[in-house]
């Protein structure tokens, strides 16, 4: 069984001086109990830990099994204080001891327990002084806070002495008196024949956390009479004490699966509150300690279905103080991508269990009504037509296929088809869009555009659904349109070379819709996403995504999809792909090098030759 | 002073540094930060060849000085801007120089 008996405060200090008689007391521990019938013994493990330096065999100190009062049982001299500190380079010596509860009287020396009090001692290479020098905080405290942790729901009992062992040995002609300052109804109280302060009923964190008090200290020497007053902290440590339960009641959910059907899809949530707290660390633990289980013997259920839990920490005030609690959330997670033909409706139990909560209210039912609709795979009542400039060249965009409600669609992956007509002009092809959402229609075949017998063309295109195999067919009718445009001379195949308005509107590139590169004007001051830069379409380059079509050929948008060097002044894209960000105009040389730079070279050019005129 | 202008040109090609804030780069950046800058310069007098000499001979009318040099670059140069943004700038600096 775990031990009921625990250390108020687990860290003790103390001076030790030179010389100091054998029976002097040091320090008094405390314990607190689980029961009343308990009684605490106390032990001082045998070694001696001299930080840094290892550790000694105790022949000094000693403490009382029953009061847990530390006293020196010989006397610490010159020799013996050279004895601990040898190895120690630190110019104060310290020495660590450790004490242990027990129960019962301790039959071996048992040491290895996780509730330890550690005290540290500070060796002192001096006599004690005379109690005239010292202030009254020495007199009256160490130097250590006066701040505690009582469990809650345990039985009361004394838990701290004010009065300083030693200084009481030593000091005897002084008065020195206590008094523990608090609120009305504060359930602590001071014991004046004993010096101790006492927990007088059981504490309960769920009403309050924290009590913060101040002990007060007088000493009369003659008719001088100082005082000092310290602050007195006690914490309240929780257990398990509170049964989970819902806010308002609510333990129903909806579930609906319709287009969005991708593993991993939070569906629902519902939350359940416990005034107790959960330690965040160590993580899974506390998971584990407050579970969520899908109550169901349907194994499609249990492989389709999971439960999250997560937590967190929320406030509580049921009598003005602010206590902390948790907020429990299951989520309720699609397990795997589920079929666009699924169709079911059911309803889905999770049991949520406080496993370290013993009462009869441990568990709540938490319930999901989950329905899964079907989608049908079908383009929306139309035929698609698109023109398409005659001077278009090969990876300009014509538009995009999507079936009905294709961009709603997550988990879902459709393939879109073109077939080809009985004739020889194809000028266009289709590309896969992000995500199987949508398909992309790009010119293909350049000089088939330009062919004066192709000029409407019809073509079926196809969707499918990857998982299902259901797919749907719709007409698509290109018309080619507009004169052909002379060709200009020198000009390179990408738009993005060119670094003047000027050269960019007279020539065409590869992705172009009309023959003509686009010029951007941007407008921005220092580096901005609106660079000016020349491009096929400002429609889609640059707008920060490299997309499947552009993808397909560096020379088309490199300010979209370059993953080479920029130079000048930048900020990359998604990925380290691209030109997010420019100064100035950025244009660049595809599968090499792009440049952002400002083009004011006129007036720089202006300001030098005027001062070599002048 | 027109004799000290000649005699600086003729120093040889070398290494010098100034340092100079981020935002006087001229790169678009706007940030108070300083940076050394290493550059290049002087002349490259004592690397002509006869490649050179004939270039010169054959553009006459016009005086060229191949004054193309600077070998190395300086490793990057990290800086945070005026929005909190970091940015790294490559090949800024030269490390070493030479005439090419």
């Amino acid at each position: 069984a775990a031990l009921g008996l625990y250390f108020p405060r687990r860290e003790y200090f103390e001076n030790v001086y030179i010389d100091e008689p054998a029976g002097m007391p040091l320090l008094r521990i405390h314990a607190l109990k689980d029961s009343h019938e308990e009684v605490a013994h106390f032990h001082l493990c045998q070694r001696l830990i001299v930080p840094r330096a290892g550790s000694r065999e105790n022949t000094w100190f000693q403490i009382r099994e029953k009061s847990g009062l530390l006293y020196l049982s010989k006397s610490l001299d010159r020799e013996d204080f050279n004895v601990l500190s040898v190895g120690n380079w630190m110019p104060l010596s310290k020495a660590v001891l450790h004490v242990v509860l027990s129960s019962h009287p301790f039959q071996e020396k048992e040491c290895d327990s996780p509730t330890r009090a550690t005290v540290f001692l500070s060796l002192i290479n001096a006599t004690a002084p005379a109690c005239s020098s010292l202030t009254a905080r020495q007199l009256c405290f160490t130097e250590m806070d006066l701040s505690f942790h009582i469990k809650e729901n345990k039985p009361p009992g004394a838990f701290h002495q004010l009065q300083l062992p030693s200084v009481h040995h030593l000091c005897q002609n002084l008065s020195i008196s206590y008094k523990l300052l608090a609120a009305e109804g504060v359930p602590f109280w001071y014991n004046e024949s004993t010096t101790s302060v006492e927990v007088t009923q059981r504490l309960d964190r769920e009403e309050r956390e924290r009590y913060e008090l101040i002990a007060k200290c007088t000493v009369r020497e003659g008719f001088r009479e100082m005082q000092v007053e310290v602050p007195f902290l006690v914490s309240v440590l929780d257990e398990d004490d509170s049964p989970p339960f819902l806010p308002n009641g609510t333990d129903t959910a909806d579930a609906v699966v319709e287009f969005n059907r991708k593993e991993g899809t939070v569906l629902s949530t519902l939350t359940v509150y416990d005034a107790d707290t959960t330690p965040i660390y160590p993580l899974e633990s506390s998971r584990k300690k407050y579970t969520g289980t899908i109550i169901t013997d349907d194994p499609w259920i249990n492989e389709t279905f999971r439960v999250e839990h997560i937590f967190d920490e929320i406030h509580f005030s049921p009598n003005g103080s602010r206590v902390r609690g948790t907020r429990h959330e299951y989520k309720l997670v699609l397990n795997k991508n589920i079929s666009v033909t699924e169709h079911r409706s059911f309803q889905l139990d999770v049991l949520v269990n406080d496993t370290e909560f013993h009462g009869p209210e441990r568990s709540v039912m938490l319930h999901f009504n989950v329905s899964i609709l079907p989608v049908s795979i079908q383009f929306s009542n139309i035929t698609y037509q698109f023109t398409v400039n005659r001077n278009a060249e090969r990876f300009a965009q014509i538009g995009k296929i999507c079936i009905e409600n294709c961009m709603k669609f997550r988990g879902v992956n459709i393939t879109y088809k073109l077939l080809a007509p009985n004739t020889s002009c194809c000028p266009v092809g289709i590309l896969q869009g992000r995500e199987g959402k949508y398909g992309t229609l790009y010119v293909s075949n350049a000089s088939v555009l330009r062919r004066p017998e192709c000029k409407e063309i019809q073509y079926t295109v196809q969707a499918t659904d990857k998982q299902s195999r259901k797919h749907t067919k719709t007409l698509l009718t290109v018309v080619l349109e507009g004169t052909l445009l002379k060709k200009e001379e020198d000009c390179p195949d990408s738009c993005a070379i060119s670094k003047h308005r000027a050269e960019c509107e007279e020539c065409g590139g590869l992705g172009v819709l009309t023959g003509r590169c686009q010029w951007r004007q941007g407008s921005g001051k220092g580096i901005t996403t609106n660079y000016s830069t020349c491009t096929p379409s400002i429609k889609t380059c640059p707008d920060g995504i490299c997309d499947v079509v552009e993808g397909k050929d560096p020379a088309v948008c490199p300010q979209d999809c370059t993953s080479g060097n920029i130079i000048g002044g930048h900020g990359k894209g998604i990925g380290n792909l691209g030109i997010k960000s420019g100064h100035g105009i950025c244009y660049c040389f595809p599968r090499q090098n792009c440049y952002c730079e400002k083009d004011d070279i006129k007036e720089q050019l202006c300001d030098g030759v005027c001062k070599t005129v002048i | 002073s027109r004799r000290k202008r000649a005699r600086a040109r003729h120093k040889p090609c070398e290494l010098r540094e100034l340092e100079v804030s981020v935002s006087e780069l001229g790169l678009g950046y706007e940030s108070d930060e300083t940076v050394l800058f290493r550059y290049c310069s002087g002349t490259c007098e004592a690397a002509v060849r006869s490649y050179d000499l004939s270039l010169k001979s054959m553009r006459s009318r016009r005086k060229i000085r191949k004054e193309q040099i600077r070998v190395a670059y300086d490793d990057d140069v990290s800086f945070l801007d005026a929005y909190n943004r970091y940015y790294t700038v490559n090949e800024l600096s030269a490390k070493e120089c030479g005439c090419v």
